[in-house]
């Protein structure tokens, strides 16, 4: 969802490409690029430059018909992003239970060295990756897009074609299944 | 404790901690030698609506419509009982090469809970119309802007996703479609939260194809979830009779209004209880209206983009 596709011929001109502000997609490409990156590599690792590509590819295909009426590009690129982190949701899965685990293997001098706050955040960490890692694909996408695209609930609501409510329900799911999950295993 | 959303956006710093400097430019040269199908158009402007800052938000929805612009044109009522046979309501339940019409409308208000200007800001009201196939790809067309392609996707219930002939088959009590949302749950999943269950219900009530018997089982579970209330007969913003149930979550109550008869969601609502659940200072007092959408129209077509 979030990508352009086939089905812009319905598309008149009225809606394309108005002035005044024009930018071409290069500038796109130089604007966005760091946060689309960020956001991929923080869901998807050491592959996050091939997604990136994936992304701004078909960014780039379906940029003529991008409409700027739906507000900025940004949301819109995190969508496209979304759907291209779907073909390896398997790598995502185990790449957050790695980290749960590896998190989980720290020495006892490690956690002597400051009891009061690195442990503390990173077992919270650790059980944040865990809880993240169970939820559904859906609630993560909310959720992910909010913390870690920096999307608004209105903006997400673009990016993946959903509408408003739903946003709203799975990012409070999402959230009540994070902070059930911190409780619970404590 | 640190605030969950807050350890999320942690958790990412320590999944991603350092940036590596050449991918830009590596992106840049692959994008520059496209497949040959594809031709890089680098120049095709633009208009930018301006600069996104970074915000990360808890969206409200507002109820900011009136009823007298919408018209009617939604399912009718003429049974007071939650429990109609399905048989008499309509399919909407799109065969392949079909697609479910699904018109809504409704107006949101963003919740900015960090960056320089934290407060809510009220969305214009504006209307949404999909159209969703079998594999619940289709297409989105929301607030007079270009058509948009959706993908597949598919309907959860619980752990188990649904495809379009798993719903076919798919015929089960309310009781038992309660089981299957709680079926698989595991700590951490949110299956323990009291809103669970209306949560899940009502999104599968929004837009999603679901024949008639599995919609009826899940407007029947509704009064069944702890904590919902059975606030019976009402009318909806346009009009429409229908039945309502309600639940409270987090300071504020969420209705949700039926049709008993064609076994849909006719509108939603929420209506703020305590404003400091906003998060954030706003203008939004106790008994506001802080969110709604009313579905006009369903139909099954057999073209996107088609009106039905």
């Amino acid at each position: 969802m979030g990508d352009f596709g086939e089905h812009q011929t319905m598309l008149t001109t009225g809606h394309v490409l108005a002035p005044p502000a024009r930018i071409a997609f290069e500038e796109v490409f130089d604007a966005h690029f760091a946060p689309v990156y960020a956001y991929l590599r923080r869901r998807a690792g050491e592959v996050a430059e091939d997604l990136a590509a994936e992304t701004f590819s078909r960014a780039l295909a379906a940029y003529p018909r991008f409409d700027p009426a739906r507000g900025d590009v940004r949301p819109w690129l995190l969508g496209i992003a979304t759907n291209v982190v779907h073909g390896h949701r398997r790598a995502e899965a185990r790449r957050l239970k790695a980290y749960a685990r590896e998190a989980g293997r720290r020495s006892p001098s490690e956690e002597a060295v400051d009891v009061s706050g690195r442990v503390d955040a990173a077992d919270d960490a650790r059980r944040a990756a865990a809880a993240i890692g169970r939820l559904s694909s859906g609630d993560r996408d909310v959720l992910l897009l909010v913390a870690w695209g920096d999307l608004s609930a209105d903006e997400v609501a673009v990016a993946l074609g959903i509408p408003a409510g739903t946003v709203r329900s799975r990012l409070h799911r999402a959230r009540a299944a994070i902070r059930t999950h911190l409780q619970e295993d404590r | 404790m640190t605030d969950d959303l807050e350890l999320v956006r942690r958790l990412g710093g320590l999944l991603a901690p350092d940036a590596d400097p050449g991918a830009r430019e590596r992106v840049r040269a692959r994008l520059a030698t496209p497949p040959v199908r594809r031709r890089p158009v680098w120049r095709r402007p633009l208009t930018l609506a301006g600069p996104a800052l970074a915000v990360a938000a808890v969206a409200a929805l507002v109820l900011v419509g009136r009823a007298g612009d919408l018209g009617h044109q939604g399912t009718s009522f003429s049974s007071g009982s939650p429990h109609a046979p399905a048989g008499a309501a309509p399919s909407l339940f799109p065969e392949p090469g079909q697609f479910l019409y699904v018109r809504s409308r409704g107006a949101y208000l963003n919740c900015a809970m960090d960056g320089p200007h934290p407060g809510c800001t009220r969305q214009p009201q504006h209307t949404r119309e999909v159209w969703i196939s079998e594999t619940g790809s289709g297409r989105l067309q929301e607030g007079g802007g270009a058509p948009q392609s959706l993908g597949a996707s598919r309907l959860y219930i619980g752990n188990r996703a649904f495809t379009h002939a798993d719903l076919a088959a798919y015929a089960p009590t309310a009781q038992a479609l309660l089981a299957d949302l709680k079926a698989g749950r595991q700590p951490g999943q949110g299956g323990k939260t009291p809103s669970y269950a209306f949560v899940q219900i009502t999104d599968a009530l929004r837009e999603a194809a679901v024949p008639p018997a599995v919609r009826r089982a899940l407007i029947g579970a509704l009064p069944l979830v702890p904590g919902v209330r059975d606030d019976g007969e009402v009318t909806d913003r346009v009009g429409r009779a229908g039945h309502a149930y309600s639940v409270v979550d987090h300071g504020d109550r969420k209705t949700v209004i039926v049709d008993p008869v064609s076994l849909t969601m006719l509108e939603e609502r929420d209506v703020l209880l305590d404003p400091a659940s906003l998060g954030v200072p706003s203008k939004f007092h106790a008994g506001d209206v802080v969110g709604g959408a009313v579905y006009l129209r369903r139909a099954v077509v057999d073209k996107a983009g088609v009106r039905p």
